[in-house]
């Protein structure tokens, strides 16, 4: 179950996700839409709606592969950045 | 004919180009005034055997280099830009069949390419999708072992005179317009209907006209990439293309700094022109000084671009930041570089060299087709791409 406000962060970026269509918290966001343009504008919005700098390490193909992945990554950040 | 292109010397080779340019070159006023698509400039290059520069030899071409092919790229389009442009993008569509084709489509056509039998023309551009190379809209069908091609594009360079076309196609049409492939079609296999002309300000001989492609080509057609058409576009595609526009682009310009060059130290000609004036002199080497600079960064995306090849690099290298940057601006920087440098050069020439036409130059002519570079393949596009790349590119 995803996060309603991070999938609500997520849709504007995936442009072939349907507003009708079920975002799967394990569905390739490439296949929604999501290219390595897309991927850049995405990762400013995380960082400034969650107060996080992604570092360099994570920003990988696998990162951003889907909305599981991209969630665990942010609520890491997220543990180090409160410690 | 093997053991002969066997034989090609890059010298040769290089010689064998020149030849070829001289009689484009006779052509090429032509070819831009009556905005004729260069059918005998193009038939000296496929007798020539340079439709094949880059095919392996195995495949009966001469497997040149891409330094070879940028050189080469220089020689004819300082003879006809239109010319050297088709015959580059002509190149750039072989690179993407040498590297992706099945090899069963490689062994029936590569040769006859080779032979200079079969120009292979583009087929990219889509209306509503934007100028986005990495989409398609229409839908491949599957028909059995053969796919089903309904596709019209508002602009194919030399549409109307290709042998082959290099298609990009969605996949199907359950697919993401994301989901490209690139397919081949014989114009034997195809239906065509011309939609519309290409009255142009330069580039005329191009005649990249809007067409529509029907028909049916066996599976084997279809291109295969594991990553699919992005690592064809990144691998092949664009870097090839960027490449041989730029040399095209570089060489036109060239030529045109010959021609002042020549007018400057003709004593009947430079008589006309200021040369004790250091204003003058300051000018003219900052034409030199812009040809260098290009020369320059096209060597080094040329170098780059060679070793990652010959190490056979891993796609991942491809989709690097740094290099995607590099050859995004090769093209930015010759395009908008050298149209910059034509126009001073025609400025230094001044009217009677450098903007009337019939006065022995082509300064005129040049100038109006590399008006068209920073538009073709619009430079708006790469530089939004590369500003974003820049934000997360470490250097």
């Amino acid at each position: 179950m995803l996060n309603t406000g991070f999938e609500a962060l997520l849709r504007p970026h995936l442009k072939y996700l349907k507003s009708s269509q079920e975002l799967e918290a394990t569905g390739t966001l490439k296949e929604y839409g999501l290219d390595s343009m897309a991927s850049i504008n995405l990762l400013l919005d995380i960082e400034d709606t969650y107060g996080v700098v992604m570092p360099d390490k994570y920003l990988t193909e696998e990162t951003f592969s889907t909305a599981e992945s991209l969630w665990d990554t942010i609520e890491k950040l997220r543990a180090e950045t409160t410690v | 004919m093997m053991e002969q292109t066997l034989d090609r010397t890059a010298l040769d080779l290089l010689a064998v180009a020149r030849e070829a340019a001289e009689e484009i070159a006779t052509r090429a006023s032509t070819v831009d005034e009556e905005g004729q698509f260069p059918v005998e400039s193009l038939a000296v290059l496929r007798k020539a055997g340079l439709m094949g520069l880059i095919i392996p030899q195995e495949y009966g071409g001469i497997g040149a280099s891409i330094h070879l092919m940028s050189q080469v790229a220089q020689i004819l389009a300082g003879a006809c830009l239109s010319t050297g442009m088709i015959w580059a993008m002509h190149l750039q569509q072989v690179a993407c069949l040498i590297d992706y084709a099945d090899e069963s489509l490689k062994s029936r056509l590569l040769p006859r390419i080779a032979a200079g039998e079969v120009f292979v023309a583009s087929v990219t551009s889509e209306r509503g999708k934007g100028g986005h190379l990495l989409t398609a809209l229409a839908p491949l069908d599957v028909d059995g072992d053969q796919v089903v091609i309904n596709r019209e594009a508002p602009t194919c360079t030399g549409g109307a005179q290709g042998d082959g076309y290099l298609i990009t196609m969605r996949r199907d049409e359950d697919s993401n317009p994301s989901d490209v492939v690139l397919v081949y079609a014989e114009r034997e296999q195809l239906d065509l209907t011309l939609q519309s002309g290409w009255q142009s300000l330069g580039m005329r001989g191009t005649q990249s006209i809007g067409l529509t492609l029907q028909g049916q080509v066996p599976c084997d057609q279809v291109l295969k990439a594991e990553e699919g058409f992005g690592q064809i576009a990144l691998t092949s595609m664009v870097p090839v293309g960027h490449i041989a526009w730029a040399s095209c682009w570089l060489g036109a310009t060239q030529e045109a700094f010959r021609q002042m060059q020549r007018l400057l130290r003709d004593p009947k000609t430079r008589q006309g022109y200021p040369l004790q004036s250091d204003l003058f002199m300051e000018k003219w080497a900052r034409i030199r000084l812009e040809l260098d600079t290009v020369a320059a960064f096209l060597d080094k995306a040329v170098r780059d671009y060679e070793a990652m090849r010959e190490e056979q690099a891993e796609y991942s290298a491809y989709k690097a930041h740094g290099y995607n940057i590099q050859i995004n601006n090769l093209k930015v920087l010759a395009s908008e570089k050298l149209y910059e440098t034509i126009n001073r050069l025609v400025q230094l020439a001044g009217l009677r060299f450098g903007y009337l036409k019939q006065n022995g130059t082509s300064l005129e002519r040049t100038l109006r087709d590399l008006r068209a570079a920073s538009l073709m393949y619009s430079n708006d596009r790469l530089l939004l791409a590369n500003g974003k790349l820049a934000l997360m590119d470490r250097m």
